[in-house]
């Protein structure tokens, strides 16, 4: 099950929008944003297909100007248990 | 369910099932008669706040609320709160009337003026 | 701190990103052992009409919290318990998850695939329009609805499946006030609203138990009267005190349906004190009378109320009523700086339900206590969206969407063009209204219903009669619901839906205030939003009807994703195509304003400018409501542009005493009348599921009079039979008053056959409004036993 880290940008004016609006996909968790319109967020989707699905809905998003992938792990097994 | 606090909270007497549908006022009008007088005279009390809003139900009672049920109603209250100083300190239950300067930096809103 | 491999990849994910850009994560972020973050997603409450908005706090993809939102002018942040709880549905272990399907009634339910569902859904539609014809079918939705939900589900059935069998439950709670607003103002839902609590003189509270049916509303109210003590007057009307009771100046309590004889009184005693408005009357009112509203005289209406003297309508109304006492709260209602009326069930759910609003309307008029601050004439609505969805996005028989009636050809053509389905698709006719539609089913004229959100097995009075139609397998049942109620027990088809703050959607709640929800967690299993069921079975009716006509219908909305682009483009249609130029204007609210605010915005609102302040305030107020300039025809402040009214005038009713439609006599001597308690939500499918609010109101219980009870022989707990000319129910007694002699009052929320009050309740109803008469009938009373222990009961 791929995650990817993601800056999500718009317009510094439509961030508030965007965020809310982001808030309500699944497979998107945001993490933050840094006050000019770039959002800080986290995807996952259940394989590599949906993630790239998930990647296009949120291209095609009014608010979104661009999607920018800074980090892509293609198999977060959540059955995994890491050390400390 | 919410976490208990600590070890120390007590537990609500054990009660058959039975009795455990009896709703709380209705028993705590006999049992801890001035308790139940000062809360129904209260805002809490006129406006129907139960019992169990603030002190839970069987499995998770709790004696001493949690901060995060005051914060229910009263989030934008939450900026006096901390672990020394609970709600509850200045608003002694259960009429919680507070006394004194108060301890909240942001102003009452015209629609929350305290009863003069 | 155990973390898994998966968390350390979504931290190493965001960390990624937040160096990119050269931004500090939170310290709950950047440590390595943190746990994943709290976050918080505004909504409105799943429950009543107040529409208090709160924030679901969500963690790890689970609700663990909620709280309410200060900024909010609907809440100001204060919750009641249901709203405290009810998101303790979501993910609840009894939800249903798959779809459910029996060919008969007599088999058991088979899980099924969506793709399964969706075809049957279809089939059993198609197969009864091509057979029996459209008026065959019929959709039953709710006020519980999203606006989205009900507005594409009236869309298809009207210009898909061309009929007008487009019902919901706020006809049997609310449908008496739209006729009545309709009728007095020319125009549905309040002309003010909730600001109007902190700036009034006077309450006048009547067929309301706001304390427990509104609690934080009541709680404005309350704080109201308790900071002004000597200045606000609160007046409370009732046959049975209750907990409003506690903060009223005077209470009246009167025998059921003889309110009318009393508001004519209070309006008598206006005219003869000389405390009406002559101005405000002569600017904007008329008298009118009947069927064909002929217009008469002032002096005609001063004739009329003439047998309504104190004195009289005091021995009328019984109770504690005396004649000084309806000359008091007149002269409170009328001298106050601001009256604020607010009633409900007591009012609407009667056979004369429409004339009741009419004449609190009335009073209103008379005394100016209309459009100006702390002034108003508010009706409370029950449910959270049956102004939103169901009678703004036409989800009664004969209203389409934007307060657009049925029956006007040219109200149907911009209604046909704005969906871009040829003229004339729409049938001229309304269709059957919610009584006339379980009628149908029981004699087999409707064959197939979807049931959206509702459960009519028991919240339908008699409910007896109509669930033997529901039982048979000549109609094919479809329920969309999140729990199993007694309706799904009568159905062919269940499909699972998502629940609050699983999906996206806006409420409208009593203050014509439109606020929005968004998704903040995963619906459990194969749940799905209503939105996307609907158009995908609009998709399959129109293959199997052959009609890309109803294809048409959803074809903007296909392959939209169904969390969030769906809804809004639903919602873009609605508002954008059917409320523009409508009263209900909302074409400033779209889905990026509506997530920008605290609360919501009130209609009219016309821009995105007007609806950020939060829309209007006072209708028909020029500076207030855009409508009013636009719509100004001359110097006068107010300008009452309502559709129903063409001569843009106030009407006051001449309306006579009515009596309901059944009263006590020999054989049945008591009145009963039904209601809420606080902790319970309607059928309690949601509130019972919750440990804390079901042991409070753990079964139904009967209230009997202490005068009442000594004559009867009953104590306290004792099991007693209500036994009316339609069924009976065996309840435990709660000896309190409570109902005034004469009188006993039953909670309706438990599912229990034995303790299901609408058994006994009747179904008569009000030939305006078509809402029947819930609130009163007549009923036998007899001590069976003593206390029994009692288990509460879910399906």
């Amino acid at each position: 099950m791929p995650v990817a880290g993601a800056v999500i940008s718009t317009r510094q004016e439509r961030a508030e929008i965007l965020l809310a609006a982001l808030r309500a996909c699944p497979g998107v968790d945001i993490y933050g944003e840094d006050g000019k319109g770039n959002i800080i967020a986290v995807l996952e989707a259940a394989s590599k297909d949906e993630m790239e699905a998930l990647v296009r809905r949120l291209e095609a998003m009014d608010e979104v100007l661009h999607v920018g992938i800074t980090f892509l792990a293609a198999d977060g097994n959540s059955t995994d248990t890491g050390s400390e | 369910m919410l976490a208990l606090q600590a070890a120390e909270q007590e537990q609500h007497p054990e009660l058959e099932p039975g009795e455990q549908y009896i709703p709380c006022a209705q028993c705590h009008q006999e049992v801890t008669p001035e308790l139940y007088t000062e809360w129904n005279a209260s805002l809490h009390g006129i406006g129907m706040v139960a019992c169990y809003q603030c002190h839970g139900t069987f499995e998770n009672f709790r004696v001493t609320p949690l901060a995060q049920d005051c914060a229910a109603c009263h989030a934008d209250r939450m900026d006096a709160y901390s672990q020394d100083q609970p709600c509850w300190s200045c608003h002694v239950p259960h009429s919680f009337k507070a006394e004194g300067a108060s301890a909240h930096k942001k102003e009452i809103s015209e629609n929350e003026k305290p009863a003069q | 701190m155990k973390q898994s491999r998966r968390d350390f990849l979504k931290t190493s994910a965001a960390l990624s990103a937040a160096s990119y850009l050269g931004v500090q994560l939170p310290d709950t972020v950047s440590s390595a052992l943190a746990a994943e973050g709290d976050s918080w997603h505004r909504g409105t409450c799943r429950l009543c009409g107040v529409g208090c908005r709160v924030e679901l706090g969500v963690r790890s993809g689970k609700p663990f919290a909620i709280r309410g939102v200060a900024d909010a002018r609907t809440n100001y942040g204060f919750l009641c318990m249901k709203g405290m709880y009810f998101w303790h549905c979501i993910g609840h272990t009894d939800r249903l998850t798959h779809p459910l399907y029996r060919a008969k009634k007599s088999e058991a339910f088979k899980q099924i695939s969506w793709d399964e569902a969706l075809d049957i859904a279809a089939t059993a539609f198609a197969d009864v329009v091509k057979t029996h014809g459209s008026d065959a079918v019929a959709y039953y939705g709710s006020g519980q609805c999203l606006t989205e939900e009900t507005y594409l589900f009236q869309k298809i059935m009207r210009g898909g499946l061309k009929t007008n069998n487009v019902e919901g439950n706020p006809r049997l709670c609310m449908a008496s006030a739209v006729g009545g607003y309709l009728s007095s103002f020319g125009a549905d839902e309040p002309i003010g609203g909730y600001s109007d609590l902190e700036k009034a003189h006077c309450f006048f509270i009547i067929g309301s138990n706001t304390a427990e049916a509104h609690p934080v509303l009541f709680r404005r109210i309350m704080r109201r009267k308790l900071d002004n003590p000597d200045t606000v007057k609160v007046i409370n009307a009732d046959p049975r005190v209750s907990q409003t009771s506690r903060i009223a100046d005077k209470h009246l309590q009167f025998k059921p349906g003889s309110d009318l004889s009393l508001l004519n009184a209070m309006a008598k005693v206006i005219i003869d004190e000389k405390l009406y408005d002559t101005d405000f009357l002569a600017n904007y009112a008329v008298f009118r009378q009947g069927a064909e509203s002929t217009e008469v005289t002032f002096s005609e209406y001063v004739k009329f109320l003439e047998p309504y003297t104190p004195e009289a309508v005091a021995k009328i109304c019984g109770g504690n009523i005396s004649a000084d006492d309806i000359r008091e709260v007149a002269r409170w209602f009328a001298n106050s700086k601001g009256t604020v009326s607010l009633w409900c069930m007591g009012i609407n759910q009667r056979i004369q339900g429409v004339w009741a609003n009419n004449l609190i309307n009335n009073l209103h008029i008379l005394t100016g206590q209309l459009c100006k601050e702390g002034a108003d004439s508010l009706s409370l609505t029950g449910q959270p969206n049956a102004c939103g969805g169901v009678r703004e996005a036409g989800g009664l028989c004969h209203i389409l969407p934007g307060h657009r009636p049925v029956d006007n050809e040219k109200m149907r053509n911009q209604v046909e063009e704005a969906w871009g389905v040829p003229i004339g698709r729409i049938p001229a006719k309304p269709g059957r209204h919610t009584m006339d539609m379980f009628a149908a089913i029981n004699s087999g004229a409707i064959r197939a219903i979807w049931v959206n959100c509702t459960s009519p097995a028991q919240s339908l009075p008699n409910c007896d009669l109509y669930i033997k139609g529901m039982e048979k397998d000549d109609c094919f049942i479809i329920c969309t619901d999140i729990f199993p109620t007694r309706t799904t027990e009568l159905a062919n088809l269940i499909l699972p839906a998502a629940f609050h703050f699983e999906k996206t959607g806006v409420y409208g709640c009593t203050e014509r205030r439109s606020q929005i929800t968004l998704k903040a967690v995963d619906a459990p299993g194969e749940a799905k939003p209503e939105v996307w069921i609907v158009r995908e079975w609009a998709k399959r009716l129109a293959v199997k009807l052959d009609d890309p006509v109803i294809a048409h219908c959803v074809k903007d909305f296909d392959n939209l994703e169904e969390d969030y682009a769906l809804p809004r483009a639903i919602w873009d249609e609605y508002t954008q195509k059917l409320t523009a130029g409508r009263d209900s204007d909302l074409r400033g609210a779209s889905y990026p304003v509506l997530e920008r605010m605290a609360d919501g915005v009130q209609w009219p609102a016309l821009t995105e400018e007007q609806a950020l302040t939060g829309g209007t305030v006072k209708k028909f107020v020029k500076g207030l409501d855009p409508l009013a300039d636009s719509l100004s025809q001359n110097d006068l402040p107010y300008q009452f542009y309502g559709p129903a009214h063409a001569d843009r005038k106030l009407w006051v009713w001449l309306r006579a005493q009515a009596d309901p439609s059944e009263v006590p006599d020999a054989e049945y001597p008591f009145y009963l009348s039904t209601g809420r308690i606080i902790d319970h939500w309607h059928t309690m499918s949601m509130t019972g599921r919750v440990p804390e609010l079901l042991r409070a109101n753990p079964y139904a219980h009967v209230e009997i009079n202490p005068e009442d009870a000594k004559e009867l022989g009953v104590q306290p707990g004792d099991m007693v039979e209500i036994r009316s000319r339609r069924g009976s129910n065996l309840l435990p007694a709660k000896i309190y008053e409570g109902p005034m002699k004469g009188m006993v009052f039953a909670y309706w929320h438990d599912q229990e056959k034995s303790r299901m009050i609408n058994r006994v309740t009747k179904d008569d109803y009000d030939p305006g409004s078509k809402e029947p008469e819930f609130k009163i009938c007549a009923v036998q009373i007899r001590r069976v036993a003593g206390p029994k222990p009692i288990k509460p009961f879910l399906l």
